[in-house]
């Protein structure tokens, strides 16, 4: 069976799953009548209640409506906006999105130069530096990072603001600290890239042959090197949506995190499904879809990927 | 043996982390007697005090929080909580995903092919919204946090376990205990099992050094360990409102964190680099 069609095949245990997970979250919670409806409400009213949203229909046949209703879209009414669940989720998205981008950005423009860096000058300061990036990097709890950063530059130095958004200002610190983490990794495999490029034979080659050395860096050892850090840094894009659940916490911004993170706190059960499944699927697809670009990109790995088989 | 103790030792940074993570140990065994406060008791007069405070004869190191229990103390109780809580659920991961790797690995076929799809299902999962999604069905207490970061856990074990048998199957002294008559049992326990016992070992302390990070956040959400049991997490989030006025309730427990996760990293590095170099490409 092909790669392809192995990856996509996962795909439906893997939302069975989740969708299990989360609808039975609701029944888990105690009586989804009594949790949704005003605690005034009469013992009639939330039998009442009980029948016509038929809470009282078996376990399976309840699932299959909410499965046949959530490939429709349709997650339900949140219960604390009033609003249809999936369209709330819909709303936050470009905010999450726009905080994903400003990080990649980060991670991209900070730990590539800087790993590069550190592997042509091993031993110098910046090979320190980037070390020590690296090691604290992994280290540290992102959500204190986060809290640090404000009191450092929001509330001591006044510079940012502390909370809020969406706009710029109000993403940078969010976006550096779901940065951090990654970026800890990213400059450490860049490091060993680089260095594996360099010590390749056709850069001893190319040497030999009297190119200049900045040419073969940029020219040669680069475009190897990147390869490898490309995945990586699309891999970890799942990880960057699971952290801005947290930081946006932190941070208060407007995202999809936030309004993830409260709904589990408000048991808001509608928009709590439509939420986890949406980024589910999404995290899913991500990673399907790098991982088969990846395997365009380097007909190699289709090779090695086949002699594991 | 002791070449690899001596190739530990020469590392500089795991001879830090070992001292380190060995004080915090001490600290943590010994809170009962170290701490100079009982880490429950409110007392309203002594609300906010700075680090160094000294009030009613009482010193308080690194000052109180909003209910006037000392920071001191609770870190080391909280510590008392986190550390063998994530050391059990590093060790329940380590267990199922060592057998899960070992079996797919040793006996192939279907059963590896199983087990491998479980795998993946389990690693294209975003972990920290199941994690969340669960510690909220499950509510806030120490099950629900085993139980979340065994589940997210187990699979690193199973894969690195999974390829080191797989290199290993195909060696002669396997053959020839086959041929010898020895049985799958035998086989695995007495000569698969201690070539899987570095690598695990390896994998051990970076997960734990993940566990504590990961029931720190947990508990920073409320869906970790219920208050008022002091937790490294809790205290960073009791420390959210107050942050610029008493900064130093939700900076010590960081900071402590931190230097936990850090010593166990290195700790890992060099057992990693110490056992066989080949592993830093593995793990």
């Amino acid at each position: 069976m092909s790669y392809l069609a192995r990856r996509l095949l996962l795909l439906i245990p893997i939302m069975f799953i989740v969708s299990i997970v989360v609808f039975g979250m609701v029944f888990l919670s105690g009586d989804p009548a009594v949790l949704m409806l005003p605690p005034e409400a009469s013992a009639e009213e939330i039998a009442q209640f009980r029948e016509s949203h038929g809470f009282n229909d078996p376990f399976l046949i309840q699932y299959g409506r909410f499965v046949g209703n959530a490939l429709k879209g349709d997650f339900g009414v949140s219960l604390r906006y009033n609003e249809p669940a999936m369209q709330l989720v819909l709303e936050r998205l470009p905010a999450t999105l726009q905080l994903s981008g400003l990080s990649i950005l980060l991670i991209v423009l900070i730990s590539v130069p800087l790993g590069t860096i550190a592997a042509l000058n091993r031993g110098s300061i910046i090979d320190y530096f980037a070390s020590f990036i690296s090691v604290f990097g992994q280290a540290i709890p992102n959500y204190w990072l986060g809290f640090m950063l404000m009191f450092l530059f929001a509330i001591t130095l006044h510079l940012l603001p502390t909370s809020g958004g969406p706009g710029i200002k109000y993403a940078i610190l969010p976006a550096i600290t779901i940065a951090v983490n990654i970026l800890a990794l990213i400059t450490r495999m860049t490091r060993s890239s680089v260095l594996e490029a360099l010590s390749e034979d056709y850069v001893r080659t190319e040497r030999a042959k009297g190119v200049p050395e900045g040419i073969i860096i940029i020219r040669h050892v680069l475009r190897n090197a990147i390869l490898p850090v490309i995945t990586i840094i699309a891999l970890q894009f799942g990880y960057i949506l699971g952290s801005s659940v947290v930081i946006e916490t932190v941070f208060s911004w407007p995202g999809l995190g936030l309004l993830t993170i409260n709904a589990i706190q408000n048991r808001d059960f509608p928009v709590v499904q439509a939420a986890v499944i949406f980024l589910t699927f999404a995290f899913v697809i991500i990673n399907l879809v790098v991982d088969i670009s990846y395997q365009f990109i380097d007909p190699r790995i289709r090779f090695i990927g086949q002699e594991q088989k | 043996m002791k070449d690899f103790l001596a190739a530990y030792i020469r590392n500089p940074l795991a001879r830090i982390g070992t001292i380190i993570l060995s004080i915090v140990i001490i600290l943590t065994i010994f809170a009962p007697i170290i701490a100079n406060h009982d880490p429950l008791t409110q007392n309203l007069n002594n609300v906010l005090l700075r680090p160094g405070s000294f009030v009613n004869g009482e010193l308080f190191i690194l000052g109180t929080d909003s209910f006037g229990r000392d920071i001191f103390s609770r870190i080391l109780y909280g510590l008392r909580i986190s550390l063998p809580l994530s050391g059990l659920a590093a060790l329940f991961a380590m267990t199922t995903g060592v057998f899960i790797g070992l079996v797919s690995g040793y006996f192939g076929g279907i059963v590896d092919s199983l087990c491998t799809m479980v795998i993946d299902i389990f690693l294209v999962f975003p972990l920290t919204l199941i994690a969340l999604s669960l510690a909220a069905i499950l509510g806030p207490s120490e099950r629900t946090l085993i139980i979340v970061m065994m589940i997210t856990g187990w699979m690193t074990y199973a894969r690195v376990i999974r390829a080191v048998v797989l290199s290993i199957k195909n060696k002669e002294f396997i053959a020839a205990a086959h041929i010898m008559g020895a049985g799958d049992f035998r086989i695995i326990f007495k000569h698969l099992l201690p070539n899987i016992v570095s690598p695990a070992l390896v994998i051990f302390t970076y997960n734990f050094s993940q566990f504590v990070i990961l029931e720190s956040a947990l508990s920073f959400l409320s869906l970790g360990i219920p208050p008022p049991t002091p937790t490294l997490g809790g205290m960073i989030s009791d420390g959210r409102d107050i942050l610029t006025i008493a900064p130093w309730v939700m900076i010590f427990p960081g900071i402590l964190l931190v230097v936990t996760v850090l010593s166990v990293n290195f700790i890992g590095d060099g057992l990693r680099d110490a056992l066989d170099p080949k592993f830093k490409r593995m793990v």
